[in-house]
């Protein structure tokens, strides 16, 4: 664990010393923001979150993209991978390591947006309970999109086609549930593919393990397939 | 002590090293020498356990570098070739980070980061960015980087390429300090680098071992006459005539070279290696109405012996044979 940590706290402060973290937290809390304070505020009246996680749940998109495109693709263009890998730290330790400090970053921002439920708690009455699972949908559907951030970075030299990679990936899963009209097993599988089952339920305030286990179990494997990518682009 | 056997590394169809075995003892620095794309670099990798060798094995300090390799890891230094270095980071910062990476204790990295930036020359600049050093600092940089730790055995990679003379004899003389309590491997196409810094040579070329040995030895298992090094003034087809009647000569090389100000020209005199004809010569020439301006002994240089390895033309391997 202390070589995740190293790993993880050296990418946390490089985060910190680029525009990167500023630049993401800006334009997060300027849309996040706007349609809290206009649509759900001004417009709709009512004492809950659930339109604003909504747009969280394609925001966090290009986030994610963001703040992970360099994690590996930036090591391999410069070289320095070589270095880090000759340093007595297991593949999985930076892998873990890496996307930790891109979950934190994420964690940070995220928790910036508390101010919201804090402004409904004062001029109205939110049920925080549904809040609550709120945040652990949108926490763990940010850990699945930087999981998924991180094997497109593992995959390209070039931190713009890791965050191309990584956009197309997860708007392709996250539209499948347009899918989801054709009705019938099929349309329901699309549903479940794109998060939006296990993200509105969560935002609804209901817990199904089912949804758990589906999000835990896809940033495993985006991890572990992350981790197989940098082993064999060494076995090359 | 490193331990190579029989280590090969192939590309597609191409073998990058192809079966290399050596041996390097503890406190000896091994020059490893090879012209560029010789399989340098990928046997350094492999040795580093950045890259798994095709077959074949190696140990360092005992631990085999595929079925070990977090234990070798923990025993290396190594400064690859073109000096990767993360540029957003303070000197200081990263070789804490490199410190921590290595598994230095809390207690001792202090002290360890220390005697690295000292070794290296990096007080006064170890606040300064990364990006904004010169090629000299980050050379140093990246060596400091190998050192922490103090690990038993170091390898480098062409570390003194990109330096200004003066930056190249203080790397230099800090390499061969450290050769007395490390092993080290020195990755060179600096002939002179090697000669003045290694105990041992081994010269790679097209992936394959062509020497292994000292210097000296090099050059005594190559030599297969005696040479004398003359600077004669007259017709050369005289001068060549005379020689070749002296007994014991064997040939007589006409160099290329003229001496601009005596006028003279330069032959390379071969002769048995069991007996002395220097005096011989000297007369034969004096007799001969000639002007002898210079002799010495010609031994071969590090340069001769590669080029007489490496040079894969007919024409040099007879010269060999």
């Amino acid at each position: 664990m202390r070589n995740v940590a190293t790993i993880a706290s050296r990418e946390l402060k490089s985060y910190f010393v680029s525009p990167v973290a500023y630049s993401v937290a800006f334009f997060f809390l300027l849309v996040l923001g706007g349609w809290f304070y206009f649509i759900t505020v001004m417009n709709s009246h009512k004492a809950d979150l659930f339109g604003t996680f909504n747009v969280l749940g394609y925001l966090s998109i290009p986030v994610a993209a963001v703040i992970t495109m360099h994690l590996f693709s930036d090591e391999r263009r410069s070289g320095t991978i070589e270095l880090l890998m000759t340093y007595p730290i297991n593949d999985w330790e930076v892998v873990l390591g890496k996307y930790m400090s891109s979950l934190l970053l994420y964690v940070f921002v995220l928790a910036m947006t508390i101010q919201y439920p804090v402004f409904l708690a004062i001029f109205g009455n939110p049920d925080w309970g549904v809040i609550l699972t709120g945040y652990l949908g949108a926490l763990l559907l940010g850990a699945s999109f930087l999981a998924m951030g991180i094997l497109a970075s593992s995959l390209s030299r070039s931190a713009v086609t890791a965050a191309v990679i990584s956009l197309l990936v997860l708007f392709t899963l996250r539209f499948l549930s347009a899918g989801s009209i054709i009705g019938g097993a099929l349309g329901k599988t699309f549903y479940y593919l794109s998060f939006s089952g296990q993200f509105n339920n969560l935002s609804n305030g209901l817990i199904d393990t089912r949804d758990i286990v589906y999000m835990i179990s896809f940033i495993f494997f985006a991890l572990f397939t992350a981790v197989r990518v940098i082993e064999i682009s060494r076995w090359k | 002590m490193i331990e190579v056997e029989n280590l090969r590394k192939v590309y597609g169809s191409t073998a990058a090293v192809d079966d290399v075995s050596f041996k390097v003892e503890r406190g000896d620095i091994l020059g490893f020498l090879g012209p560029n794309a010789a399989g340098k670099t990928t046997t350094l990798r492999m040795l580093t356990c950045y890259l798994p060798p095709t077959s074949g094995t190696a140990r360092i300090e005992g631990f085999d570098i595929f079925h070990d390799s977090l234990k070798v890891r923990k025993k290396i230094g190594y400064l690859p070739e073109n000096v990767p270095l993360y540029q957003d980071m303070r000197i200081r910062d990263y070789l804490d980070f490199v410190a921590r990476a290595k598994n230095i204790d809390a207690a001792d990295r202090k002290a360890s980061l220390n005697k690295a930036i000292g070794q290296c020359g990096l007080g006064d600049v170890e606040n300064g960015i990364i990006s904004q050093l010169s090629k000299g600092y980050r050379q140093r940089v990246g060596l400091a980087q190998a050192l922490i730790g103090e690990p038993e055995v170091l390898m480098l990679d062409e570390p003194t390429t990109g330096l200004d003379p003066r930056q190249i004899s203080e790397i230099r003389d800090l390499i061969k300090e450290l050769g007395q309590g490390h092993t080290v491997i020195l990755s060179t196409h600096i002939l002179p680098e090697v000669s003045m810094i290694c105990d041992r040579v081994i010269i790679i070329n097209k992936g394959k071992l062509v020497a292994s040995d000292s210097v000296e030895g090099l050059t005594r298992s190559l030599t297969k006459s005696q040479m004398t090094q003359i600077n004669v003034k007259g017709d050369p087809d005289g001068i060549k005539k005379i020689l070749k009647e002296v007994p014991g000569v064997l040939a007589v090389d006409k160099k290329h070279e003229m001496d601009l100000a005596g006028g003279g020209n330069v032959y390379v005199v071969h002769s048995n290696i069991d007996s002395d004809v220097r005096e011989e010569i000297a007369r034969a020439i004096v007799r001969g109405g000639f002007g002898l301006h210079e002799m010495r002994p010609y031994s071969l240089s590090l340069e001769d012996i590669f080029l007489m390895l490496t040079n894969e033309s007919p024409v040099e391997r007879r010269r060999l044979n």
